[in-house]
């Protein structure tokens, strides 16, 4: 870590300030995860980080994905959590079936923990109900 | 002295609004299970009874993969739907299917995978062109050949009958067509002929076939 910082690389979490830092104070300092104590979070602060996970470009990890479904429980929101597991599934995009499957057993335990059910027993792996687009109307 | 930059504030946005349309006085009472957020009777003429969730100067709901978490939930508040938060608070294991689904429904109007969803919407295109271009083709067989002014002069049987005279005349086509098909010997035409010809045969035909 010491060396790649001298090279003058660094990690994508350490890139800039994220505007999804939180209004509590600071854990401790260390890593990404420590620093930002997602379980804590809010809801509005939630959305706003699921929001940004959805326009970065790649698959939040396993660690994260766990702690923002802590925060979920925590905030009492439900459909946030499914909404929050659809997002990860879709940024797999054309890897998705290498990427979720790997994913649901990283959080297989968490979810049974919490009493979330998966994707698949909802039924939202595939589309459930149908809407007329507007611009075909 | 430069001028302060002061960020809009939500009165400043909404005036706009309640000038156009009058005031409906919103829930004041907050139902049994939901929270109250705050704000939410200024903004009722602008989303209804339903709970802003999160950020946003004026909230309005969208699905979308960009923005898959909007600022406010999609169903407005109501008492069953109290009763079912009340549920959430507890533990999750208890819920059943049907209440994940209607509590989903609740904030959400589609999954991500129905945004995604084809919508079908190329067979409507093919098809209406398909029926616009059958149209075309009737009105132009149909009613553009109907009128006689629009009929070709070279398909009356005065054209074709002076035409055959003078191809006959002329013996063209000796080995495979028309003047093979004519005996000059007896001046009419061979019997095989007989497959072009109307009932009526027409005059230059039977002058033909009568000249010596």
């Amino acid at each position: 870590m010491f060396k790649a910082a001298a090279a003058g690389l660094r990690p994508y979490s350490e890139t800039g300030p994220r505007p999804h830092t939180s209004l509590y104070p600071v854990v401790s300092e260390g890593t990404w995860l420590e620093k930002n104590n997602y379980a804590q979070f809010d809801g509005w602060e939630l959305r706003q980080l699921i929001n940004f996970v959805a326009a970065d470009d790649g698959v939040p990890e396993p660690e994260i994905i766990i702690e923002v479904l802590k925060g979920c429980r925590n905030n009492n929101d439900y459909a946030l959590a499914t909404r929050f597991l659809e997002v990860v599934r879709l940024k797999g995009g054309n890897k998705m079936s290498e990427t979720w499957p790997y994913i649901m057993q990283e959080i297989g335990p968490t979810m049974q923990e919490l009493g979330i059910s998966t994707l698949k027993e909802m039924g939202y792996e595939e589309p459930e109900l149908w809407l007329e687009n507007v611009d075909d109307m | 002295k430069q001028p302060i930059w002061v960020a809009p504030s939500r009165n400043i946005a909404l005036t706009s609004v309640n000038r156009d349309a009058p005031a409906t006085t919103g829930s004041k009472a907050v139902l049994p299970g939901h929270e109250y957020y705050p704000g939410k009777e200024e903004y009722s003429p602008v989303i209804g009874h339903r709970e802003i969730v999160g950020h946003g100067e004026i909230p309005y709901y969208t699905d979308s993969f960009t923005v898959p978490c909007p600022a406010i939930r999609f169903r407005e508040v109501d008492e069953a739907l109290g009763k079912l938060r009340e549920k959430e608070k507890g533990d999750w294991k208890l819920l059943s299917l049907e209440d994940k689904k209607t509590l989903y429904r609740a904030s959400f109007n589609s999954t991500l995978e129905e945004v995604r969803a084809p919508s079908g919407d190329w067979k409507r295109c093919i098809g209406d062109n398909a029926i616009l271009m059958a149209l075309m083709f009737l009105g132009v067989s149909v009613i553009g050949f109907a009128d006689p002014q629009y009929e070709p002069k070279t398909v009356t049987n005065e054209w074709v009958d002076a035409q055959t005279e003078y191809l006959i005349k002329r013996r063209v086509q000796p080995v495979d067509g028309i003047a093979s098909w004519y005996d000059y010997e007896n001046n009419k035409f061979k019997p095989t002929w007989s497959i072009f010809t109307t009932k009526e045969t027409s005059k230059s035909v039977k002058t033909l076939s009568e000249k010596e």
